[in-house]
């Protein structure tokens, strides 16, 4: 059954995009909360289907007002009366006239069982254009600005010609352009240390007679936009020409930077503004503001730290004991602005390329909240940079951009389950209703999320809860139900709904507990909790969320998590720290599992490359190696590989087989090079190296400088010799896996008993 | 509309390229990806590397199985000094299976050959295309244009001599070369000048400003082969038909992506041309399936609609 559980789940993940940490449910509430692992599933609600276009009409829901799910291929139909109860909450209902025809031979998609997912276009309501606007840096190196300016240059070619785009720069003072075709530029100008109220900036931009509220009042004639704000947002197939210009024209902050300081940056103005902007001309319109900026907020509200170079920003250091002077009033600031985007339905991305943290942890809920993305770059100057941002553009078969936005994500589920909450890139839409669990795991106290900003590979993790008591037990085969449904604006401009419906079996924990273990899935329950785990990481205090974790026992993967950047803040910057888990709490199952535990592969002359275990044994001298961290790329060439190399041997034509041996890893790591996003650092490096310890760092240390000689079946003496055979030392005292299982074995048999 | 396979496979071709990053500016910069790698990577794909290992239930570490692995003719203990070095062994590597794809980029100029040659092609398929029953149906007068660029190439030089966009370098192949991009490109200017009027002065203005910028910047051999090499292609793409406007935008994003610096000051004008030049022609041919749909009411031909 092993084989079928591991099909089953993975069909359902390429048809549903659903991971459940359990496909047989535990049918009581009390033999639920003795699974250590919550019922709970990762989603992907936008999972790329080219086998699955659109229907053209618009789903059939359940007439009680507080249940209103979808007619889906789980519901009971009565053709000859046309009518269909409700899955969820037993409701009969009328087909609509459109389902006259309907019969058992008859049937509409959404009634098929292949259809579990099916997306809707929807027709009616208006369609807007998609709108970015890009919020530039101007305090940064003239290498790095130049770089910068080129990629928007480059951008304007990529994005949709009828795409609306605005930009607004800032430094000491903040800047709205106003964009018109008429070659002369203008622009609005705002002071960076005075913050606004969003009814001020409309009123200073001369937006607030005119704006005119998209969804409600929408202009008869669709050609043009008669407000105001076409003065700074503009389709980009009409101002090309002179946004190029403008760009090119970019000076550096004319504001002069003396010794020991640093240039005066507002960027929480700047933000406020575009938030603002956006607000009042495009509410609940798919948008995307778009911040690069090359350092901290030095000024004004959302000030990181000040502009005396002397005094550094804040470390983990400065903020466990209490003394990061800025941290909580920037965050608050930033926090106010992502709610207001993410109301609006604007998401927010930030662009921050420098060497030293530009205060990603108190600005990171803008992305996190709105579905925004996150880069984190040492220059604007870089391939990493350069690509990622190509790659916000990149399309899918269809030729539609891979970004979908203002999405709701609305859940419902059959009695006997509760809804506990959601972890991922949303906010709560605080829709309280029969589903919903009292009881709280990530955002929970509602069924209704909102996604900003999502494309095909943005999960959520949901979590849920059995309430069934175990005096009520559930009629034998009986099957509990979920559906998931997305509405979002797609990149063609449509409104259209997702519509995910799954079952699965109940099972009695006590009788059929071997049924429950067989389906459960290691690897979803993995990120589930590691997701977990990093949400309470981010509200708790370390130590706390690492014992919590041990108690959860879930083997290796945990092991490597507890290691993680995502939960150990050593040797990361408070920024480094918000960017690994931003990422983290976002990517699906495959990419997340490669953040937890990295992939090794080992190439060699005996055969294809081979995954090895990510250990200090797999490190030999006569294997290439290639990891995979998510973050990084590392090719590591053992001893004799790298002398073979050194020696020169790929170029003599008999020793062709060396020279494709070589290649073999470098062509591999291009193509994970060329699919990942954000672009990853790339590490090439051999025995020896510098760069090495990328490598050494990672792997489980199963033999250190403190258990060296001690380790293992190979005698002391005969270490030397053998050494290149066994693997490398790693120079550590964290512990290895093995400590790590004993400790845990321990502590589970203790309490136990 | 072979040529224009061809042309972009050529494209294609010459796109696919990876650049070491910038590591002075970034640690560990990944490489740099060309356009056509980024975007047309059809090939077929490599295993991914996604499988791990189970580690051993009680945690220890495994033993490693390379050295136990009979028959596998490593010479030699590893050498611990360099001297011991023994050669890898011979023999095929076995996951190797297909040549690594780097093809370079080939380093020759732009020749009018490269570009005529194309256009013979072009011919011979318009040619073949003007049959009606092949269903795809070309204005008389495009047709005709396209007959006059080939057989005025001679004529060009003439006319580029007149016009107001001026030259400095002698007549060489380079001038030709520039002769056959940039012509076009002002001609068809002065066409949608004298022509349908959806364009304002103001725009015209700015694209021959870039125009004069992008002549100037290829007479003074300040443009790569390879951006001389794509703009003779994206002009391929922009004369004949609107079937390859696409092809012409997505030339010109190539270039956008991977000679930002080289190009950006004056693309976005070509870019513009290519977007009017489109919407011009489709509105020119939804005027001509009108009034095809007007004269099919009182002729009554079957089949004729599906022409379009």
């Amino acid at each position: 059954t092993m084989a079928t559980y591991l099909e089953f789940i993975q069909q359902n993940e390429e048809r549903d995009g659903v991971r459940f940490s359990w496909n047989v449910w535990p049918s009581s509430r009390l033999e639920a909360t003795r699974m250590v692992v919550p019922l709970a599933c990762l989603l992907t609600p936008l999972k790329e289907r080219p086998d699955l276009p659109p229907v053209q009409y618009e789903p059939v829901l359940c007439s009680r007002p507080t249940c209103k799910a979808i007619l889906n291929p789980l519901c009971q139909v009565d053709y000859r009366a046309k009518l269909w109860a409700c899955n969820f909450c037993f409701q009969r209902n009328q087909f609509p006239p459109a389902y006259a025809g309907i019969s058992e031979v008859n049937q509409p998609a959404e009634l098929m069982p292949q259809f579990s997912t099916i997306e809707y276009m929807i027709q009616r309501g208006a369609q807007s254009p998609l709108i970015f606007l890009y919020v530039v840096d101007t305090c940064l190196e003239e290498d790095d600005l130049q770089a910068l300016k080129e990629s928007l240059q480059m951008s304007l070619s990529l994005l949709p010609p009828d795409a609306l785009v605005g930009l607004i720069t800032f430094g000491r003072m903040v800047q709205v352009h106003e964009l018109s075709c008429e070659g002369i530029s203008k622009s609005y100008v705002f002071r960076g240390t005075k913050d606004l109220t969003a009814k001020q900036i409309q009123d200073m931009l001369g937006l607030s007679k005119t704006a005119m509220p998209m969804q409600q009042a929408r202009p008869a004639q669709p050609q043009e936009h008669p407000f105001a704000s076409s003065r700074f947002l503009q389709p980009v197939h009409k101002i090309d020409m002179n946004l190029t210009d403008l760009l090119g024209e970019l000076q550096r902050d004319p504001w002069p930077v003396t010794q020991g300081k640093r240039p005066l940056r507002s960027t929480g103005v700047a933000l406020s503004i575009a938030v603002g902007l956006l607000e009042g001309t495009f509410p609940n319109t798919g948008a995307r503001i778009m911040l690069f900026t090359g350092g901290p907020p030095t000024q004004g509200p959302g000030m990181v730290v000040g502009d005396e170079l002397k005094v550094p920003i804040r470390s983990w250091h400065d903020i466990e004991k209490d003394n990061a002077r800025f941290m909580k009033k920037a965050t608050k600031h930033y926090e106010m602005l992502a709610n207001r985007a993410a109301t609006n339905g604007h998401c927010i991305d930030i662009y921050a390329c420098a060497l030293d943290q530009t205060g990603l942890l108190e600005m990171k809920c803008c992305t996190n909240l709105t579905g925004g993305h996150m880069v984190m770059g040492d220059s604007f100057n870089t391939s990493l940079f350069k690509q990622t941002f190509q790659r916000i553009f990149s399309k899918d078969f269809n030729g539609d951009f891979r970004m979908a936005f203002g999405a709701t994500l609305d859940v419902k589920t059959s009695r006997e389950l509760k809804i506990a909450g959601a972890i991922g890139p949303c906010v709560s839409l605080n829709v309280k209703g029969p589903c919903v669990s009292e009881n709280e795991l990530g955002v929970g106290g509602t069924s209704q999320w909102k996604i900003c900003g999502l494309d095909s590979t943005s999960t959520l993790g949901i979590y849920f809860e059995v309430v069934n008591q175990h005096n009520a037990p559930v009629p034998q085969g009986g099957r509990g139900a979920i559906q998931f449904v997305t509405q979002y604006q797609h990149a063609s401009t449509q409104r259209r709904v997702r519509v995910t419906t799954i079952a699965r079996n109940w099972a009695d924990a006590q009788s059929q507990l071997r049924h429950i273990e067989a389906a459960f899935d290691q690897e979803a329950a993995a990120v589930l909790m590691a997701r977990l785990g990093v949400f309470r990481a981010e509200s708790e205090e370390g130590p706390d969320v690492l014992r919590w974790l041990d108690r959860q026992l879930i083997r290796l993967f945990m092991f490597h998590l507890r290691r993680s950047p995502f939960l150990q803040v050593f040797n990361n910057s408070p920024d480094e720290s918000s960017y690994y888990r931003h990422h983290f709490a976002r990517q699906d199952l495959t990419q997340s599992l490669i953040m937890i535990q990295p992939i090794l592969y080992s190439y060699s002359f005996h055969g294809p490359p081979e995954p090895v275990l990510l250990d200090s044994s797999s490190i030999l001298a006569d294997r290439i190696l290639l990891m995979d961290t998510f973050f990084q790329i590392v090719i590591y060439l053992g001893e004799t590989i790298a002398q073979w190399r050194k020696a020169g041997y790929q170029d003599m034509p008999e020793y062709e087989n060396f020279k494709h041996l070589l290649q073999a890893p470098l062509d591999d790591a291009q193509e994970i090079l060329q699919a990942r996003f954000p672009m990853p650092r790339y590490i090439n490096t051999e025995h020896g190296g510098s760069q090495a310890r990328f490598l050494l760092s990672k792997v489980n240390p199963s033999q250190t400088h403190n258990n060296l000689y001690a380790w293992g079946q190979i005698p002391a003496n005969t270490f030397i010799t053998e050494f290149q055979e066994t693997g490398a030392p790693i120079l550590t005292d964290d512990v290895s896996l093995q400590v790590f299982m004993d400790h845990l074995k321990k502590l589970a048999v203790s309490s136990a008993s | 509309m072979t040529h224009c396979r061809a042309g972009r496979a050529e494209v294609e071709m010459a796109e696919l390229y990876v650049k070491p990053g910038n590591k002075e500016r970034g640690w560990n910069d990944p490489p740099q990806f060309s356009y056509g790698l980024q975007t047309h990577t059809g090939g077929p794909k490599r295993t991914p590397l996604t499988k791990r290992v189970a580690a051993p239930q009680d945690g220890s570490p495994r033993v490693p199985p390379s050295e136990t692995s009979p028959g596998h003719p490593i010479t030699g203990p590893p050498p611990l000094s360099s001297k011991a070095l023994g050669p890898p062994p011979l023999g095929n590597y076995p996951a190797f299976s297909v040549e690594p794809t780097n093809s370079p980029v080939t380093e020759s100029e732009t020749l009018l050959e490269e570009v005529l040659k194309p256009l013979e092609q072009a011919l011979e398929d318009c040619q073949g295309h003007t049959v009606v029953s092949t269903g795809t149906r070309r204005p008389q007068e495009e047709i005709n244009s396209f007959y006059w660029h080939l057989s005025g190439f001679s004529n060009l030089w003439v006319k580029y001599q007149n016009s107001k966009v001026k030259c400095r370098v002698p007549w060489t192949e380079k001038a030709v070369t520039f002769c056959v991009v940039c012509l076009p490109l002002s001609t068809r200017l002065e066409a949608d000048l004298e022509g349908a009027s959806v364009f304002q002065k103001q725009v015209c203005d700015d694209i021959s400003r870039r125009l004069v910028l992008l002549q100037e910047q290829w007479a003074g051999g300040k443009l790569s082969t390879s951006v001389k090499k794509r703009m003779a292609l994206l002009v391929q793409g922009m004369k004949l038909s609107s079937h390859h406007w696409e092809a012409a935008d997505d030339i010109h994003r190539s270039l956008m992506v991977d000679h930002v610096t080289e190009v950006s000051q004056w693309m976005v004008g070509v870019k513009r041309l290519i977007a009017e030049k489109r919407s011009l022609s489709s509105s020119k041919e939804a005027n001509e399936e009108k009034s095809t749909a007007t004269a099919d009411k009182t002729q009554i031909i079957p089949g004729v609609q599906q022409a379009q």
